[in-house]
């Protein structure tokens, strides 16, 4: 490890990781017809890449210059309506929250989370951050809502890890109204590797809106 | 395997140990909730750890800064280790904010809470020494608005308090007092907060303008609206110092005594104790100086009311196993 530059790498690497990870669960839920979260999937694989080319700007010249800050932010915006409008939709089923409302939240707060990091910065961005080495007035704006995004990621981990245990792994589905108790369909893709992803992100995000501060 | 009908969807086959794993999984209880605010914490210390400014000499400098003040026995290995960082400074800070990752990590993974807790108090007394020359309690400088007796001691305590175990006999008034009983439990706090009364009273901190000077410091490098806040409450310290020290220490020793009143009186106090750490945490330690990029933990107020939280009357008498 190289210092800063190194950890930003390795965190880069353990993104590109997730996203990979990620884009192979969108294709094995079509290929093997197996149920999973499209929509988190997708976004992990978006915000994967995102990430990567934020903590290493070199690795994602398309970063670079605030056009492309831009464009990344109208993406990372839509996908925090998405997951808001699914909230709201689980709030509007249920009158509360619920566990599905639960579920989206976190997503639709880690989207806001890009939106903030990619608007916030009055900097050279967050890759430039990083490579600060010493103390110097934020380059965000709004730092303390950075702090409470990032503590909210770490809260997040440490909660999404806790209940690891509870995703049991699932073999089959056995159709209901199969007479002869056929499979409905491959069971559903690992919840507690995307859960690992989840804490992957959490950290990770945690950390680049840290160095923003 | 093991199976469970899913409405909807028909049955799902599971994977047996996995199964047993997930049964045997329990929503988090009040003690469990707090186990993780603490592993959240740590977490925050570690991403804080890997900070730019952290892998720099500049860490080890603010380490050995410590040192002064206290008795040569004390000081000497914190100059040390200061030394080291200084030398080392990737691979040392990369190990310590690894180690709090792996804190973090341990207490919220189920399997490993005993291990990640029991580290967690050796490596806080570990930091408390070298990393915060014992908070400053042997240089007659700590003070409660400064953070004394320095927040890693409270991980430590925390730690002890929120350990997953049952004392036998009768049920606790209060989830801290699940793992040691509540006489201990009661005395710690005492001790903690009697100690910050204690501080308060010092001579350095007692003098006219000890309370302004030293919120007046915190203020540099924050952002604006921090600073006006800081600069605020210096303003209205100024010249104020023995007066502002007497009522700081009188409110810090009715909190410590609080843990001994009846339910009522003791939220009552544990509510003050909150409000106290709250203001103390923005005020006095500007949200740990986590905003000037220099900041390696958020400082002893959020852990302050962790605590607190640790100490509110139940409502029903904790029985164990819940």
């Amino acid at each position: 490890m190289a210092g800063p530059a190194g950890l930003a790498e390795t965190f880069a690497g353990f993104m590109i990781v997730t996203a990979v990870y990620c884009a192979s669960r969108l294709v094995i839920a079509r290929t093997q017809r197996r149920p999973t979260e499209h929509d988190v999937d997708l976004v992990h694989v978006v915000m994967g890449v995102a990430m990567a080319g934020m903590l290493v700007p070199r690795i994602g010249p398309l970063w670079r210059g605030s056009p492309w800050s831009g464009a990344w932010a109208l993406v990372f915006g839509a996908s925090t309506a998405w997951f808001a409008w699914r909230t709201v939709q689980a709030y509007r089923c249920t009158g509360r929250l619920g566990p599905a409302g639960r579920h989206h939240l976190p997503h639709l707060i880690m989207c806001g989370a890009m939106v903030y990091m990619l608007l916030a910065t009055s900097g050279p961005g967050p890759g430039g951050a990083l490579a600060m080495a010493a103390p110097a007035p934020s380059v965000a704006r709004f730092p303390l809502l950075g702090l409470i995004l990032a503590q909210f990621m770490a809260g997040y981990a440490i909660w999404t890890l806790d209940r690891l245990p509870a995703l049991a792994r699932v073999r089959a589905v056995v159709s209901a109204g199969s007479p002869a108790g056929g499979p409905a369909g491959g069971p559903p893709l690992s919840q507690r590797l995307a859960a690992c992803c989840n804490i992957a992100m959490g950290i990770v995000m945690g950390y680049m809106l840290v160095t923003m501060l | 395997m093991s199976e469970a009908a899913v409405p909807g969807r028909g049955t799902v086959v599971r994977d047996a140990p996995a199964a047993a794993a997930a049964d045997a999984w329990r929503a988090p209880d009040a003690r469990r909730l707090l186990q993780l605010a603490l592993g959240a914490g740590w977490l925050l210390d570690a991403i804080l750890q890997y900070q730019s400014f952290m892998f720099t000499k500049a860490f080890g400098r603010m380490l050995a800064a410590t040192a002064p003040g206290n008795p040569a026995a004390v000081a000497h290995p914190i100059t040390w280790n200061a030394s080291l960082v200084e030398r080392h400074g990737i691979a040392v800070n990369a190990l310590f904010a690894t180690v709090q990752l792996l804190l973090a990590l341990g207490i919220a993974w189920r399997p490993a809470v005993k291990v990640a807790l029991g580290s967690s108090v050796a490596w806080a007394l570990g930091v408390w020494w070298f990393g915060e020359g014992l908070g400053g309690v042997l240089t007659g400088t700590a003070s409660p608005v400064t953070g004394a007796p320095g927040a890693v001691i409270i991980y430590a305590l925390l730690a002890v308090l929120l350990w997953p175990r049952d004392r036998g006999g009768a049920p606790a008034p209060f989830v801290a007092a699940r793992a040691v009983g509540a006489r201990a439990a009661r005395a710690l706090w005492a001790v903690l907060w009697g100690s910050l009364a204690y501080f308060a009273l010092l001579p350095a901190n007692r003098a006219p303008q000890a309370l302004h000077d030293m919120i007046s410091r915190m203020a540099a490098g924050e952002p604006g609206w921090l600073a006006s806040v800081q600069d605020g409450a210096a303003s209205l310290l100024a010249h104020h110092g023995l007066a502002a020290s007497v009522i700081l220490a009188a409110g810090l020793a009715a909190v410590a005594a609080g843990a001994y009143l009846p339910p009522p009186a003791a939220r009552a106090t544990l509510v003050l104790a909150i409000v106290m750490a709250a203001a103390i945490w923005v005020a006095g330690e500007a949200l740990g100086g986590i905003l000037t990029g220099a900041g390696t933990d958020p400082n002893s107020g959020p852990l302050l009311i962790l605590l607190a939280l640790a100490y509110w009357p139940a409502r029903n008498a904790l029985r164990p196993g819940r």
